[in-house]
């Protein structure tokens, strides 16, 4: 038996990455913050297609609730194989509108949660030397789109702490990548404007958004032996927006 | 279980884990720098070992319970006592 933990797996990128892990064979920790009915819907998903796992509720940006949740895993399981660090936030304001709690909230889910998260699974992965991490990052990270700053600022982050954890941890055989994913169709890019997404759809060399699957698929393949020499890489994964 | 079974069972993992002789692993022999001379990388495996063995957390403690055997049965035996 493998276990994947991923965090906001209720729905979106996560919820995929959930049920793609799940169908690669993994018994799946669904966390989530506030959605526990979409949890539950993952999971009976999975459950349906032959797969297993639990949901856990526990808020990222708290240590003691990512501490009680990565405890659980452990006591249920007995093991965390891999971590996908999923659970994020998108709050876009042009500079001078920005304000404290906007820039606190981001720094707080998008940055110390993943570093909550991956401190606590790491030490579980310890255990067997053996484990991955994917941090979800974004195209956001490595070109610039205006009102992004502060999560353009905290995905800048997750590039730079994936290479250090990477680093760090790949004397114990955990290996930390990234994922950059650009435009996804998703509740997260439904607060864009209409004729803004016309506008980035024009952009996409591929001529499309992309699918939450297309973001599993690549989460899939970090997690399997076909990556066992990666790590430490940020994959972009945007249609050629970036180029 | 009192603190001195935790420090033996301490000491066995730092031997184990970390290839130090028994014989150099005195309970309060320091661990770091002038002591056996292990690393902050080493200590990795000791939070890791005592997680693994007591469930105890000591991510995030800060330097002094790691002085030690002593002080890390200390620590352990404090954590314990506060589950209970």
């Amino acid at each position: 038996m493998k276990v994947a933990v991923i965090t906001g797996a209720s729905r979106g990128i996560g919820r995929a990455c959930a049920i793609r892990l799940a169908a690669d064979g993994y018994t799946v920790v669904i966390n989530y913050s506030h959605s526990e009915e979409q949890a539950k819907e993952v999971l009976n998903d999975i459950e349906k297609s032959g797969g297993s796992g639990m949901t856990c509720r526990a808020d990222v940006s708290d240590l003691k609730a990512v501490k009680a949740m990565m405890r659980e895993v452990i006591n249920t399981y007995g093991q965390i194989d891999v971590l996908v660090n999923n659970a994020g936030v998108v709050k876009d304001e042009y500079l001078f509108m920005l304000n404290s709690d906007t820039l606190d909230r981001c720094m707080d889910i998008n940055v110390k949660g993943y570093l909550y998260c991956a401190q606590q699974a790491a030490l579980k992965m310890f255990r067997k030397k053996k484990g991955v991490i994917v941090n979800m990052s974004s195209v956001s990270s490595q070109m610039a789109i205006a009102g992004q700053s502060v999560y353009s600022a905290t995905k800048g982050a997750v590039n730079s702490m994936t290479r250090t954890m990477a680093k760090e941890l790949a004397p114990y055989g955990i290996r930390v990548n990234a994922v950059a994913p650009g435009f996804i169709e998703t509740e997260m890019i439904d607060s864009i404007p209409e004729d803004k997404r016309e506008e980035y759809l024009k952009a996409i060399p591929l001529g499309r958004l992309g699918k939450a699957e297309d973001v599993a698929n690549v989460v899939s393949m970090l997690c399997s032996d076909c990556c066992a020499y990666m790590t430490g890489q940020t994959l972009v994964l945007d249609g050629g927006l970036s180029l | 279980m009192n603190e001195q079974e935790i420090a033996t069972k301490i000491q066995k993992m730092i031997c184990e884990k970390l290839g130090v002789d028994p014989e150099e692993l005195d309970n309060d022999v320091p661990l770091f720098d002038d002591g056996i001379g292990l690393d902050s990388i080493d200590s990795l495996e000791i939070i890791a070992g005592i997680d693994e063995e007591f469930g105890v957390d000591m991510t995030g403690v800060g330097k002094e319970p790691f002085y030690n055997v002593t002080s890390l049965a200390e620590y352990v035996a404090n954590a314990l006592d506060t589950d209970k």
